[in-house]
């Protein structure tokens, strides 16, 4: 890493020399771009919440990019540093490598032209929806399996890429014990040839495949040191309908997720959708069987995950609802959603002003599956009776001339708690499936010019089955919130969640929360004080557990 | 060692780096979708000099949606001022870039939405949250702004009208 530090160095260095043998006028030598991002947060014991007591008292990530870009020509580095790593962020970032959490995990150089790409040093790459390979920064997750390595990209014709790559995967401050190699090729065929398909139709189709090798470490069973991936895609569009299908493929890989399973694993996924002036639907079926792929087979958690496989469910932002999020089951699950929007135009029945009503549905049931061995399985198509999680929400919008607007939801979600997270073995019950009914009203007022006031009353009644074990946070839940801007720079946040019905009395407890945040242009600074409950984290597509904890908080995100 | 090196060598570089909001970076070429199903090049999206409105959002961002459906109402007013042309570019993941289309349709937005799947563009634009919004003239970035307030879109078209010389 060091020798590619030195090299970046240079190469910037070179570029910059007044009077380069190209000529190049200093004016012209290149751009220098990047972000900050810092979170730095107090920690106090607070037992009654489950807050741990968190010996250096303060713990902080940061991110520091650099890009610098000349012509085709671009380079980065990513800085990081964890002192220690914020709670829910794996320790491991503060442990791993030469245990001081201080490092350049990101660099590379890239030279890209119409027909030709080459990245060498970390990249971050997607083929098709991600079944098979996709790495990505989520830094808010703690979550970054970039792969260390070669890509290459051709273009030879408008409408075909061709991507290759190498490398091992990042695993924290280290690299993965396996390598990894792929390759994908897309083709776009309306924009290959104009006249191969009718105006407004479009075709767009692809294959992938993804390669591990990593050494057999088994003394008593044989495990593939090759474990082959690949998956085929078609995504069909003609005027406002668009149809997507994909199926991933991948041969047995006996690892620690899958309970050294020797079944080869699959996948498939349906998307269609329809829209018009004012209406929109889309609805998604897929079907997962051992489809666990990491570059390493002794990995577990969120470490070193090679494909994406995320939950076909609304994501939703409400507060108090975000306890009880669906994480997809990569081992095996069957799932459908089915999503409508429609705005109801002014003078619809409805007043003078515009509504919008989203609908939204969406389960997803176990397989069916049958021991037929100590490593092996069958598994019919079709999904079994246990579901893992249902939910049916609607949300409607109102606007009320140009200083009200209204926003009602409810939310009917039933989440099994010892599958989603992972608390009791497959065939066991102990925190059972918990029932959850959300209601939400939020108000926005403006009140000035430039200055607006956003509300938010949450109520959510959470029942567990009879005879199942309570998890810490449980019952019922009220959040009231209340957020005063005032534009361009400032934002004025104050909740209060408040666990009411706790099973135990002790744990009724308010969660109340103060923030503030300055922005200017780029800059953005956020200090913020408060209780925090134990939850589940999710952005983008996916979750992660985050611990209670109570203290002060200081975010800063900058561009430049 | 080599980090302070580095950074070194970057703070000491010439006055011919330039940084992003300074003196307008060229915005930089990634090959994205557009929900129409088309494929753009980010450099050709701003080539003269109209103001161009990049703004990053996702549709699981609610301050993101409440800015957008703000400047869908006043878009129109402000291709007609200013020449303006917003640009929408989701960074949904895969989880969600197929509801993009129907949720774009469904609140009737005109302006095109381009499909940032696995966050390409979000990186070399260097930008940490959504959303944020960018304006770009001549392939340069000449403004640059995170989060969302209502009230932010007078401060945007105060910008518009001083890039463009109009006074609305």
């Amino acid at each position: 890493m060091k020798v590619f530090i030195v090299g970046f160095v240079l190469i910037i260095a070179v570029f910059t020399l007044p009077g380069f043998s190209q000529g190049v006028d200093i004016q012209d030598v290149g751009t220098i771009s990047g972000s900050l991002q810092s979170d730095i947060q107090t920690y106090t014991q607070d037992s009654l919440i489950g807050a741990p007591e968190v010996p250096e008292r303060i713990l902080s990530n940061t991110f520091f990019n650099l890009l610098f870009t000349r012509g085709n020509f671009t380079a980065g580095i990513r800085f990081e540093s964890y002192q220690g790593p914020l709670l829910g962020i794996d320790p491991r970032y503060g442990t791993s490598g030469n245990g001081t959490g201080l490092g350049i995990p990101y660099r590379f150089a890239k030279y890209a032209d119409d027909n030709f790409e080459v990245t060498a040093g970390n990249f971050y790459e997607q083929f098709g929806s991600g079944m098979i390979f996709r790495t990505y920064e989520e830094r808010n997750l703690g979550f970054d399996n970039s792969i260390d390595g070669l890509r290459l990209r051709f273009m030879p014709v408008d409408g075909m890429k061709i991507t290759g790559f190498i490398g091992r995967q990042r695993s924290f401050w280290e690299l993965s014990n396996g390598l990894m190699r792929g390759g994908d090729l897309s083709i776009d065929l309306k924009e290959m040839c104009d006249s191969l398909l009718p105006e407004l139709m479009q075709l767009t189709l692809g294959a992938s495949v993804v390669s591990r090798f990593q050494a057999d470490d088994q003394d008593l069973l044989k495990i593939p040191k090759n474990v082959l991936a690949w998956s085929t895609r078609a995504n069909f569009m003609y005027a406002d309908f668009s149809l997507e299908l994909e199926y991933a493929y991948k041969v047995n890989d006996p690892s620690a997720t899958n309970a050294l399973s020797y079944n080869s694993g699959n996948a498939l996924y349906l998307n269609a959708s329809f829209s018009g002036t004012g209406y929109g639907v889309n609805f998604a079926a897929k079907r997962i069987d051992n489809m666990d792929f990491r570059s390493d087979r002794t990995a577990t958690g969120f470490a070193q995950q090679v494909n994406y496989l995320p939950s076909l469910t609304k994501q939703h932002t409400w507060r108090l609802i975000t306890l009880y999020p669906y994480a997809t089951q990569p081992t095996g699950e069957f799932g459908m959603q089915a999503d409508v929007t429609v705005t109801l135009p002014k003078g619809a029945g409805l007043g003078n002003d515009e509504t919008l009503i989203s609908l939204n549905a969406s389960v997803i049931h176990a397989m069916d599956t049958t021991r037929t061995g100590t490593y092996t399985y069958d598994v019919a198509f079709w999904w079994a009776d246990r579901t893992y999680y249902r939910d049916v929400n609607v949300e409607i919008t109102r606007k009320f001339g140009k200083d009200f607007k209204m926003t009602l939801a409810y939310i009917n979600v039933q989440y099994d708690q010892d599958v989603i997270e992972r608390r009791a073995s497959p065939n066991e019950s102990v925190f059972g499936v918990i029932t959850a009914n959300f209601a939400c009203l939020e108000l926005w007022f403006k009140t000035a010019k430039n200055q607006s006031l956003r509300t938010e009353f949450q109520f959510m009644s959470a029942a567990s089955q009879p005879g199942a074990k309570l998890a810490l946070q449980n019952g019922d839940w009220v959040l009231a919130l209340a957020e005063y801007s005032i534009s361009p720079h400032w934002y004025f946040t104050v909740f209060d969640e408040y666990n009411y019905g706790n099973y135990d009395e002790k744990l009724q407890v308010h969660y109340p929360n103060v923030a503030v945040a300055y922005n200017a242009g780029a800059l953005r600074v956020q200090g913020g004080y408060g209780r925090v409950r134990g939850g589940i984290l999710c952005v983008g597509g996916i979750c992660r557990p985050v611990p209670a904890s109570n203290g002060a908080s200081l975010n800063v995100t900058y561009t430049f | 060692m080599y980090l302070i090196i580095a950074l070194l060598s970057v703070f000491t570089l010439p006055s011919g780096i330039k940084a992003q909001d300074s003196s307008g970076s060229r915005i930089p070429s990634v090959k994205i979708r557009s929900v129409a199903g088309v494929i753009v090049n980010t450099e050709d999206i701003s080539t003269d000099n109209k103001p161009v409105i990049v703004s990053f959002w996702a549709t699981w961002c609610k301050p993101c949606i409440q800015e957008l459906q703000t400047y869908h109402g006043l878009y129109e007013s402000w291709q007609q001022k200013y020449g303006a042309t917003l640009i929408a570019v989701s960074i949904d993941d895969s989880r969600n870039a197929s509801k993009v289309a129907p949720f774009v349709r469904s609140r009737n937005w005109t302006f095109p939405v381009l499909l940032d799947v696995n966050q390409e563009f979000k990186r070399a634009m260097n930008v940490n949250n959504v959303p944020h919004t960018f304006v770009i003239m001549n392939g340069k970035v000449v403004f640059s702004h995170s989060a969302y307030s209502p009230g932010d879109e007078d401060e945007l078209e105060e910008l518009l009208k001083k890039l463009t010389g109009k006074e609305g």
